[in-house]
């Protein structure tokens, strides 16, 4: 094993992509302009237009159901029952009119995430059909009347359901909102306090660790394939197999040289998560770059054994749904693994991804130590060994 | 004389189809030895066996007194391939460091020596800085051949050295390959050319991944009465198709 070697091999990747400015302003900017993108549009707030068609009319509850009332009124889910009156036993009360819904619509109104738009019930398809609103909600005629006496008077809601989450999101946004007016009137309340995180941490806090991982990976598997199907086309592979460098110093060497170039990705990627867009992280720095290192090793290995089976770049493309696309989908960045079904979730535990992203996180968010990600770390050593066996074993694929 | 490079019933199969078949030659050190013979002869093949990239499906080889692709002999070596073989996207100066560091050549001031030597040689000082990509495909194989010459090898492996290159700078690789020899250093080159097979000192003539011939130009003109290499190798090659009809019938 000759040091010389593997750093000539190192050198010479370096200096080729430092011919190449195009490929390094892909590696170190193309994530912060994605990052930069999907940032708000993970923790930009959804709003919603919500129609409201109002026909209920004021009530004036008779005076012994005021004072006593048969059934309490539950009325939409989270509403607390309208005050009755206050008035001191013997003293004949003169109940005032009720209208329910008005309460229900100033919590509709106090909620900054929902437009409400007063409408009549003729103008709901004309509204739900433009896009104006999303829902409309209504409240019939007898709605004070049937509560207040003990009935169960429903409020409907009409959806626009072409856009199924949207749809959903509406209705959840609704409900919540009846629901904390509800809350206010309680005495219930909750402390709510946060193991990890925090109540000033958003998707975006969640995602940028598995975003490091990703495009750490994803770069440094695709250069590794082109660059080694450049190796095998242009002939060069053949003189470096001629040569006294040994398989295992081809691969270090390529190593080496992505190392440097992963290394500074990840660290334009945390400063600029940390300082632009203001990521919360809280684990040790060193810990994520002994992950990145273990996933750069990954993608190198991974590179050059994939690229024996490309016979141009084009083919080297065709890896992308292959390996790339499913690591970025099971892996944690769009769904929480735990939260997928149990064949998807077998799938996701043999991913190298799924295990940096765990890694990541469990350090950048919950401030593990390495100690409590060693189950993460061990799965990328052993998938990187395994990667360097088929890498190794391959490289001759083609030229003997 | 003592032999640099020796092949025994070498067989190489491709799926299926045999590119050498049985072959057996005999290189002697201090030499330029011509493969020779029409494309898909084996003469590709045969050379990188004997370098050391390409195991044979049977027989053995022996290069330098090891086998082939021994640690030992990489230093030794030196391999010109058919394509370039260049890194396009970096400089010739770049190219050439690299390849010398990669075959040994650790201390700076050797390299770049040496560096400067093959340059002047394949008549490119000047053109270090230039990008591999920017130049034209004769220059490319220039820096190819210097690339192959950089850590001094004792034995060279030309496949097809001169396609590209024009007249005089062929003679001038000619002149130097025959300086080379007069060091010690054997050359063992693969060519279609028949001009350029009549300056090595011996020739072993391929087809179809057997050897036809083997002897130095004078010997096979008379072992084949014609009086051009050219015509010997198509009088050798009409031979073969009758022994092949007659074996057949």
């Amino acid at each position: 094993m000759s040091g010389t070697r593997i750093l000539a091999i190192a050198q010479r990747i370096i200096r080729q992509f430092g011919h190449d400015k195009r490929t390094l302003t892909l590696l170190f900017f193309v994530p912060i302009v994605v990052i930069s993108l999907l940032g708000p549009l993970l923790t930009t707030k959804t709003t919603f237009k919500i129609g409201l068609v109002d026909e209920d009319k004021p009530f004036a509850p008779p005076a012994s159901a005021a004072a006593k009332p048969a059934v309490p009124p539950p009325v939409i889910p989270g509403m607390s029952p309208p005050a009755l009156g206050n008035k001191a036993p013997g003293e004949r009360p003169k109940p005032k009119p009720v209208k329910v819904s008005d309460r229900a619509i100033d919590a509709l109104k106090a909620d900054g995430d929902l437009t409400v738009t007063v409408v009549r019930e003729k103008e709901i398809p004309s509204l739900l059909r433009d896009g104006q609103s999303v829902a409309v909600l209504k409240f019939p005629a007898n709605f004070s009347k049937e509560l207040l006496s003990g009935g169960s008077p429903k409020a409907t809601i009409v959806v626009d359901g072409s856009n199924p989450s949207r749809a959903q999101g509406a209705i959840a946004k609704v409900q919540k909102a009846l629901a904390s007016q509800g809350k206010s009137d309680s005495k219930l309340s909750i402390d709510v306090g946060y193991r990890y995180g925090g109540d000033n941490f958003d998707a975006l806090d969640y995602f940028a660790p598995a975003f490091i991982a990703f495009f750490a990976f994803f770069f440094v598997f695709l250069l590794t394939s082109v660059s080694f199907l450049r190796e095998r086309g242009q002939g060069t592979i053949e003189r470096l197999m001629s040569s006294p460098a040994s398989r295992l110093e081809i691969i270090l060497g390529y190593q080496l040289g992505f190392i440097v170039f992963a290394t500074i990705q990840v660290a334009i990627i945390m400063l600029y998560t940390v300082y632009a867009l203001k990521v919360h992280y809280i684990g040790n720095i060193g810990a994520v770059f002994l992950v990145e290192f273990l996933l750069t090793l990954v993608g190198v290995n991974m590179g050059i054994f994939f690229s024996s089976f490309a016979a141009n770049e084009l083919q080297v493309i065709q890896f992308i749904p292959i390996v790339i696309i499913p690591q970025a989908l099971l892996s944690g960045i769009v769904m929480s693994v735990e939260e997928m079904p149990k064949y998807f979730r077998w799938l996701a535990e043999v991913m190298p991804l799924t295990h940096a992203n765990n890694a990541l996180k469990g350090i950048m968010i919950k401030g593990y130590s390495l100690g409590e990600v060693s189950f993460e770390i061990a799965f990328l050593i052993g998938f990187a060994l395994l990667m360097v066996v088929l890498s190794a074993a391959t490289i001759r694929r083609r030229i003997a | 004389m003592e032999s640099v490079a020796m092949a025994k019933e070498l067989v190489k199969e491709f799926k299926g189809v045999r590119a050498l078949d049985g072959l057996s030659l005999e290189v002697p050190s201090g030499i330029t030895y011509g493969l020779l013979g029409p494309n898909g002869a084996g003469k590709t093949t045969l050379i990188r066996i004997l370098v050391g990239i390409a195991s044979p499906t049977a027989g053995e080889a022996i290069v330098l007194g090891r086998r082939p692709g021994s640690s030992g002999n990489a230093r030794e070596i030196g391999y010109m391939t058919q394509l370039p073989a260049l890194y396009q996207d970096l400089s010739v100066a770049e190219n050439l460091e690299f390849f010398a560091k990669v075959f040994g050549l650790e201390k700076k001031g050797e390299r770049k020596q040496r560096i400067d030597e093959v340059l002047e040689l394949v008549e490119m000082t000047g053109k270090q800085d230039s990008l591999v990509s920017s130049l034209s495909g004769g220059m490319k194989q220039r820096v190819s051949l210097a690339c192959s010459l950089v850590h001094a090898p004792k034995l060279i492996f030309l496949d097809e050295p001169t396609v590209g290159v024009d007249p005089s700078l062929r003679r001038a690789f000619w002149d130097h390959f025959k300086r080379l020899n007069s060091e010690g250093v054997t050359i063992i080159v693969s060519s279609h050319v028949m001009d350029e097979a009549e300056r090595c000192d011996r020739l072993g003539l391929l087809r179809r991944g057997r050897l036809l011939i083997e002897g130095s130009l004078s010997e096979i003109l008379s072992a084949t009465s014609e009086t051009k290499l050219e015509e010997a190798f198509l009088a050798l090659e009409r031979d073969g198709l009758d022994n092949e009809k007659a074996g057949l019938a």
